[in-house]
């Protein structure tokens, strides 16, 4: 082969090389399209006296916050005790899908909805219940695939410090922990400020971490 | 070459979201991280009025997007691994595209090859292959001269083929 049959090949292969990548790629999510098309709200400088109150009611909060930290909050619970609740049998019943928003169930506490894995995944509801541990109310929700079980629960009030020893991960962008406790994987994540955990027996984890970090193009918030 | 300033149309960015996308997709590797990158860029951008001098807009968003990518890979690298789960992205084809010439595997296989290039080579071909910049627009937006983005290029497609190639064989 001559050096000009070889360079108008290597100019062949370049040029198709550019009409692929100039003729298509990875689609745009509808989600980004949203975010993108509405502007942000424009920033507002603030008054000049809230520069002043600024100083006082720093040291305040940081007074506050150091007394938390050296006598722990009161009536937190593990992220462990937490885990335990999907264990435990259902009391109520499956919560369904919402129909205006069928990426959701109609089933939220406190501020945090609920996804809907039936469609997308096959995971379906089966039951629910509502406790407290350790002076936290929770509201957990069952799914179920091919008999196995895993429960979603939310934790109220403060997201609970992370379970020590836990591996972290980030996974399509949701920041996570993970660990096993005896045959079942635990995933604990953070929605709207408020502790979600996520437990059962699965196969593999990554069900456990594909569940969690759906984001449904932007149905389910973080 | 300095030319008169104008602003930057605010009002046409949403135009410019796919091959932004895309771009970040092909930085990045992951469709979420291309997400965030695509969204931080343009809330940096419209955080005040953009006076171009030599870009034009997609040059210019290239540019910022870059820069936003060198600012938010080097604040990650700090932070825990990142677990990309392949459910992943739809591939699709521009109206108009050469439908023998654009699948669906072939894209995904490229973007896999372009995200194991060097720096500079993949910022030379997402210039120019996958944003369609001018080479010209291309050096202005990365900072470099003509003649350095066509031999990054020639490069950077070469290494795109073989591995191509390698996964047909």
């Amino acid at each position: 082969m001559t050096d000009d049959v070889r360079t108008q090949l290597e100019d062949e292969r370049q040029q198709r090389l550019h009409g692929l990548l100039s003729g298509g790629g990875p689609a745009t999510p509808p989600s980004l399209r949203a975010r993108i098309a509405a502007p942000p709200e424009p920033s507002r400088r603030a008054p000049w006296w809230a520069w002043r109150l600024a100083a006082p009611v720093a040291v305040v909060a940081a007074a506050v916050l150091a007394v938390v930290l050296v006598t722990g909050a009161p009536g937190a619970p593990s992220v462990a005790d937490a885990a335990q609740v999907s264990e435990l049998a259902s009391t109520g019943p499956a919560p369904r899908r919402d129909a205006a928003r069928p990426e959701l169930l109609r089933a939220s506490f406190a501020g945090v909805d609920y996804p809907s894995w039936d469609r997308r995944f096959g995971w379906r509801t089966t039951g629910r219940r509502s406790d407290t541990v350790d002076g936290r109310r929770t509201e957990t929700v069952f799914y179920e695939h091919t008999h196995h079980r895993i429960g979603y629960t939310v934790v109220g009030g403060r997201a609970l410090p992370a379970p020590a020893g836990a591996e972290q991960l980030v996974v399509d962008g949701v920041a996570m922990r993970a660990y096993k406790d005896g045959e079942r994987d635990v995933v604990v994540f953070e929605r709207g400020g408020r502790t979600c955990v996520l437990a059962g027996k699965v196969h593999r984890r990554s069900t456990l971490l594909r569940l969690a970090s759906w984001r449904a193009e932007g149905a389910v918030t973080f | 070459m300095s030319g008169e300033a104008r602003l930057l149309q605010v009002n046409r960015l949403p135009d410019h979201a796919d091959r932004m996308f895309r771009a970040a997709y092909a930085l990045c590797g992951s469709r979420h991280d291309a997400e965030d990158l695509v969204q931080e860029t343009y809330a940096r951008v419209l955080r005040r009025p953009r006076f171009l001098r030599r870009d034009d807009d997609l040059g210019y968003l290239l540019r910022a997007l870059r820069n936003t990518w060198i600012a938010l890979h080097r604040k990650r690298a700090a932070r825990p691994e990142t677990v990309e789960l392949r459910e992943e992205s739809d591939w699709v084809a521009d109206p108009g595209a050469d439908p023998a010439n654009t699948t669906a595997l072939e894209l995904r296989e490229a973007y896999a090859a372009i995200s194991e290039l060097s720096d500079p080579l993949r910022e030379a071909i997402v210039a120019v292959d996958v944003v369609g910049l001018s080479y010209r627009q291309a050096a202005n937006a990365l900072r470099i001269r003509e003649g350095t983005v066509m031999s990054r290029l020639f490069r950077a497609r070469r290494r795109v083929i073989e591995r191509l190639e390698g996964a047909t064989a």
